[in-house]
């Protein structure tokens, strides 16, 4: 066996390093078509980090290093390991048994035989921790050589064979079943990866091949096999998505009854199965992530009866949905079948059930946090008649808990909004005013006993209500936000009875909606003083009263009575100006409408 | 307004420079960690070297490809353009 001498602080240093550089290499991101070879780079090279370069440097620093007894067994003496002594004896270093390569040459024949012979009886090693060692070195020099994996691909077929025994191993191994077996997870991982490295080099170049052609006997094997060797195999955009697809939809009509002249899998056994495998490594990459989003459109139980780990068909769907990657048609087409899966109750209902998910109530809320002004009245982005939004959306916020949680993610519902605002999805101040309706709606609604969750949830609206000023007409995106920022409209002046919210549904509708419209009316006034119509060093507009009973009422007679101070008096081109944009907020027709319902 | 062909190409060719020079940083960055002799000897290092070196060169190259990509479809858009700003009846 070779040996290795290091300097352990410059290797905690050396981790550090690579443990950054791929964080920098999983943060790069691009999905324009001309760039596809150079992102498969990157994911080439961050998988060698994260499974190979890592994971040495790991092993490195928690293994103790060689007595000098040690040493001198390991012939450290010998003319070929000149350079290890003299680190050692010169610098101090420590020194180990090289854990990954006893030979640094594999030659051709060498692969070609280690091929041949994994055909014949795959049961022989598993057990043996030396030789599943020495078969992932090999594995792992193998397929880094195009030409020595062409050798080992050319003589080795039985992968449906070797890969069912390694992967019944290694479900056995983590479903706490009593198992006596010398081997581990981690030493079956690393024989999987190498395996991965190898098939890398013969992947298809077309748009949609068949799974074989991908991984050979990929359909003989069980799917859960399958994935722990299509996890290293650096896949990426639509072929990714749709193995994953394959897989997952393979993995469903896996008979649950296990034949005993088969070897154990995911299915017939507790703990992280093939959809856990799968997921992760499909949330990381935008282009698979609404490939698998979209296939789950037609069969739902693809990401919600199939992880053991709820989380990760969570975390996919949010990625995926994710306003950054998808048009508002787009996550329509994929937000409302999934709340109607959830609201058809079609989801697995037994806590032992393959995918049982006691979350996914709030996984809902979180889905559409990012696209709540889509649900508005007057918005049709989404596609949809106004009654079924509000009942789509009155099925996710239906309890104290969800609006919890909607308050919880007021950054994403807030980013949201601008992001609609900014692409000029939301065109109108009335649009905007059905919308601050419907969130004051569902605030009152769920009727929140707790006086401080009851305000936490108000001061929602009220913040969201300060980003109407973002569609007074004239003002920039930016520059209206901004103004509306400015003002601190909105909590500073909107001191808002929180008693009165929870148990007042007009009440809260209206003051939310004044709110907007004294946002509205003071940008508009700033705008016309930037732009000289209107002379410095007048009064602020008035702000709501959150004492009265009708805070509409009374802000708009406040209004009056200021704007008849403005020159050219209440019939002035400036107040006419303010008063178009409030009463677009406060007396539009169908927010009315809304507002009485 | 929606965005014309051409806009929509120089969005592209915007997007590929971004990632080449991002490329570029992870390349030197790659190359120059120190996973050689200075930190550790014998066989797995020398490969940990050696894969670092050879792929964070790849990333180099890839950098200038997509450079030569962007710049392609940024005069692909001054042509488009430049067609459009023509006459009828000479385009």
């Amino acid at each position: 066996m070779g040996l290795l001498a290091y300097d352990p602080v410059r290797v905690a240093r050396l981790q550090r390093a690579l443990d950054e550089l791929l964080a920098a290499l999983r943060a790069t991101r691009c999905a324009d078509p001309s760039a596809t070879a150079a992102m498969q780079a990157v994911r080439v090279l961050a998988a060698h980090i994260e499974e190979q370069w890592l994971p040495l440097t790991s092993r490195v620093l928690s293994a103790d290093p060689l007595t000098s007894r040690q040493r001198r067994d390991a012939q450290v003496d010998r003319l070929d390991q000149s350079l290890v002594k003299v680190m050692a004896d010169g610098y101090g270093w420590s020194v180990l048994h090289d854990p990954l390569s006893a030979a640094s040459t594999v030659t051709p024949a060498d692969a070609r035989a280690l091929g041949a012979r994994l055909n014949d009886d795959s049961t022989v090693f598993v057990d043996d921790p030396e030789q599943m060692r020495w078969l992932a070195r090999q594995l792992a020099i193998i397929g880094n050589d195009s030409a020595l994996s062409r050798e080992f691909l050319a003589n080795f077929h039985d992968w449906a064979e070797l890969c069912d025994r390694l992967a019944g191993h290694r479900a056995l191994l983590l479903s706490g079943e009593p198992f006596a077996t010398s081997t581990t997870v981690a030493a079956l991982d690393d024989v999987f990866a190498g395996l991965g490295l190898v098939a890398g080099h013969d992947l298809p170049s077309g748009a949609c091949p068949m799974p074989d052609a991908v991984l050979p006997e990929m359909d003989l094997m069980h799917p859960y096999s399958a994935a722990l060797v299509v996890r290293h195999l650096g896949l990426s955009g639509d072929l990714l998505g749709q193995l994953s697809e394959h897989l997952l939809s393979r993995w469903l009509d896996v008979p649950r009854q296990h034949h005993l002249d088969r070897p154990p899998t995911d299915v017939h056994l507790d703990g992280p199965n093939t959809a856990d495998l799968l997921l992760p490594l499909v949330s990381t990459d935008p282009v698979a992530a609404r490939w698998l989003v979209t296939a789950a459109v037609q069969q739902p139980d693809l990401l919600f009866a199939t992880a053991d780990d709820p989380e990760l068909a969570h975390r996919l769907v949010l990625s995926a949905t994710d306003p950054a990657h998808m048009s508002a048609a787009d996550a329509a087409a994929v937000i409302v079948p999934i709340i109607e899966h959830f609201a058809d109750g079609a989801y697995p209902l037994g806590a032992a059930a393959d995918g049982y998910d006691g979350s996914w109530e709030l996984f809902l809320v979180d889905l559409v946090a990012p696209w709540t002004l889509q649900f508005a009245p007057l918005n049709r982005e989404f596609g949809l008649d106004p009654e079924r939004q509000a009942r789509l959306l009155g099925f996710v916020i239906d309890d104290a808990d969800a609006l919890d949680r909607l308050v919880a993610d007021a950054a994403i519902v807030e980013a949201g909004v601008l992001r609609s605002l900014g692409n000029g999805s939301a065109r109108a101040l009335d649009e905007f005013a059905s919308y601050i309706g419907l969130l004051g709606g569902l605030v009152v609604r769920e009727r929140v006993d707790d006086e401080e969750r009851a305000a936490a949830a108000f001061e929602m609206v009220i913040r969201v209500a300060g980003l109407a000023t973002a569609l007074v007409p004239g003002v920039p995106i930016v520059a209206g936000v901004a103004m509306g920022a400015g003002l601190e409209a909105t909590s500073a002046f909107a001191p808002f009875d929180p008693v009165r919210v929870a148990r007042d549904a007009q009440y809260a509708h209206e003051y939310s909606l004044t709110v907007t419209a004294a946002a509205v009316a003071t940008t508009v006034s700033g705008m016309l003083s930037n732009a000289g119509a209107l002379p410095r060093g007048l009064p602020d507009p008035p702000l709501p009263d959150p004492h009265t009973d009708h805070p509409a009422v009374d802000y708009l007679l406040s209004l009056d009575r200021w704007l008849e101070t403005l020159p050219g008096g209440f019939d002035g081109t400036a107040a006419q100006e303010i008063r178009l944009h409030t009463s677009m907020v406060l007396n539009h027709e169908r927010a009315a409408e809304f507002l009485a319902d | 307004m929606p965005p014309t062909p051409a806009d929509r190409l120089r969005l592209r060719a915007a997007a590929l420079l971004v990632l080449a020079d991002h490329l570029r940083e992870l390349s030197a960055r790659t190359t120059t960690v120190d996973a050689g002799s200075d930190t550790w000897v014998g066989p797995s290092p020398q490969s940990c070297s050696d894969d670092l070196r050879a792929r964070g060169r790849g990333l180099a190259t890839h950098s200038d490809g997509l450079a030569r990509e962007a710049r392609r479809l940024q005069r692909l858009a001054d042509d488009l353009d430049a067609q459009a700003a023509l006459p009828p009846s000479v385009r």
